[in-house]
């Protein structure tokens, strides 16, 4: 069989289509190539941009710190800046809060500070990210300096304590204000200021505890467990822990955030309707007065509860350690001592700090309070005395101050240092040259940030 | 033969001389943007590679110095040469170091660090990165 060709008039045109076939496969062949080396061009431009931006916003950051350091108080924030860079425009903006390792309202560490530091670049160049930015955290660790730059006594009429470091803020009533002191930093200047170094205290604790866990001291009722060196609460009974807020009966147990691996709780806490914060309640309404001694370390609150007829007692020889707000509720008459090494030598002696509370230290008006040692609060410090049995009385200033009535102490703050009735031929504190345990020694007010953490967000 | 060949080509008439430059004339118009695209496409990607070298060149050259620490960290000017494949110094890279807050008993430091790398015999640089160290900071 014969297949016969097609006329070649009916090949007509096909070599035009097929021309018409290879010019579209080439250009559009071209044109992906083209589209691919761009696309590589851009990409490659815009790398260059995220790492411009990312030393952008590192620059922020170190700038800040510097700053900081040179200044001793933090910036205002939000901190921003440019930066040029070659031809292309950056700036940063660092804004800063504190650590919340629980998450936003829960608990706060006061000495950890959060940088966030957004750097941004805009290259002008084609094919790249108009403002690309980019984000990193610093934690900064501010190491608690600040802490003893500043010495405040009461109704102290020696001439070399009225005048900065130390300031007397009068014996009547009265709130710390700027003008109290000479210098820009100190208990005015901001509440953000460092806390004592909270590990360092509950390794201490931890280091005297001598009873098995579990141990208990029920000398101030049923349902307190007072352990020795260490404070913890339980709930043996459905009526225990009668704190504001809290309802009965569930107890939880509060990962420590300094051990989180470890299986020696520091406490744990009642189910609360109105917060979540550990509360230690020392009920010395009773008639027997309550006595103890060491290093009582509690993340979280205390409470130290008095009567509403009688005057109940607490000796503590020693400190009570609060990461939270330490509180004197009721009749109570709370006496602390202070623990001191070396007492005898004046060079070599260490006084331990007779209350340390992270937020706030509150005086009932009908407490007293007697110690011989500092009093330390990261926020405040509030003593009201309704009469006679009211007062503050701070170590190192001489008589008893009673009656003082009203008397606010905002910021940090150290009452006074170093007084040993023992031996009242030791000098006092004098900042600088005796750092009090657990507390860095400042360097007249200059915080000292220290990143110790990054990472992009 | 002859015969059989003169029929079997009998009216189809074979391409001039003129019609096969005409042809290659066209095909030059459309290869030659071809040619030049794929050229253009190959140097850009050239280029992009290049780029991202002489942009990891830069970072290694501020981390090492944020790694020295900031008092290593000399004030000053200096270039060094980086190569592409070994030997060839195709890179030049420019650092300035520049003190903006000096460092002592009341102040921590602060230097400004510019890293610049040039593509050899270039002015322009490729890769520019600017960033402030602090023997406190990041």
């Amino acid at each position: 069989m014969i297949q016969k060709c097609k006329p070649a008039a009916a090949q007509r045109g096909f070599a035009f289509i097929a021309a018409l076939m290879v010019m579209l496969v080439l250009a559009t062949l071209i044109v992906g190539v083209l589209a691919m080396a761009v696309s590589a061009r851009n990409l490659a431009t815009s790398r260059n941009e995220y790492a411009e931006a990312i030393y952008v916003a590192e620059a922020g950051v170190n700038k800040l710190v510097s700053q900081w350091h040179k200044t001793g108080a933090a910036p205002a924030q939000p901190y921003t800046g440019t930066i040029t860079n070659h031809g292309a425009n950056g700036s940063y903006s660092v804004t800063w809060n504190f650590w919340q390792p629980y998450g936003p309202g829960g608990f706060t560490r006061y000495d950890v500070i959060v940088l966030t530091s957004v750097g941004t670049i805009n290259t002008g160049l084609p094919g790249t990210i108009y403002n690309l930015t980019r984000t990193i955290q610093v934690n900064l660790d501010t190491n608690g300096d600040w802490a003893w730059s500043h010495v405040y006594t009461t109704n102290d009429t020696d001439p070399q304590y009225q005048v900065p470091p130390y300031a007397n803020i009068g014996g009547a009533s009265g709130t710390i204000t700027p003008s109290d002191y000479l210098d820009e930093h100190g208990p005015g200047a901001s509440p953000k200021l460092p806390t004592p170094q909270w590990d360092q205290w509950l390794i201490t604790a931890r280091a005297q505890d001598s009873l098995p866990y579990g141990s208990t001291y029920t000398k101030n009722g049923p349902f307190y467990a007072v352990a020795n060196r260490h404070v913890y609460w339980y709930d043996p009974s459905a009526s225990a822990h009668q704190g504001t807020g809290h309802t009965h009966g569930t107890n939880w147990y509060v990962p420590d955030p300094y051990f989180p691996s470890s299986s020696y709780p520091d406490a744990y806490v009642c189910q609360s309707t109105s917060k979540k914060n550990f509360e230690i309640i020392i009920d010395c309404s009773g008639s027997n007065p309550v006595a103890f001694s060491g290093v009582y370390y509690v993340n979280g609150d205390v409470t130290i509860k008095g009567g509403q007829s009688s005057v109940g007692d607490l000796t503590v020889t020693g400190t009570i350690v609060a990461t939270g707000s330490i509180r004197m509720q009721g009749k109570v008459k709370v006496s602390i001592e202070p623990l001191i090494v070396n007492a005898q030598d004046c060079a070599a002696r260490t006084v331990y700090p007779a209350l340390v509370a992270g937020w706030d230290i509150e005086i009932g008006d009908q407490s007293t309070f007697h110690t011989t040692g500092v009093v330390w609060a990261g926020h405040s410090f509030t003593a009201k005395a309704a009469d006679q049995a009211g007062c503050v009385v701070v170590g190192g200033i001489g008589p008893t101050n009673d009656g003082i009535a009203d008397l606010t102490l905002s910021g940090n703050f150290g009452v006074s240092y170093g007084f040993d009735t023992s031996n009242p031929s030791c000098p006092r504190y004098e900042p600088g040259s005796s750092p009090p345990p657990m507390f860095n020694e400042p360097d007249m007010g200059a915080i000292q940030p220290v990143p110790h953490s990054y990472r992009e967000l | 033969m002859r015969a059989l060949r003169k029929t079997r080509f009998a009216g189809r008439a074979g391409l001039t001389l003129v019609e096969i430059l005409i042809a290659l004339t066209i095909l030059a118009v459309v290869l030659l943007p071809v040619m030049v695209g794929f050229a253009q496409a190959l140097i850009t990607t050239n280029q992009s590679s290049t780029s991202a070298v002489a942009s990891s060149i830069a970072r290694q050259t501020i981390e090492s110095i944020k790694v020295a620490g900031y008092s290593n960290a000399a004030v000053g000017q200096t270039t060094t040469t980086a190569d592409l494949v070994p030997g060839d110094t195709f890179f030049q890279v420019k650092t300035t170091v520049t003190e903006t807050e000096p460092n002592d008993a009341s102040h921590k430091g602060l230097k400004k660090i510019e890293v610049l790398v040039y593509q050899k015999g270039s002015s322009s640089a490729m890769v520019a990165l600017t960033t402030y160290i602090s023997p406190v900071g990041v």
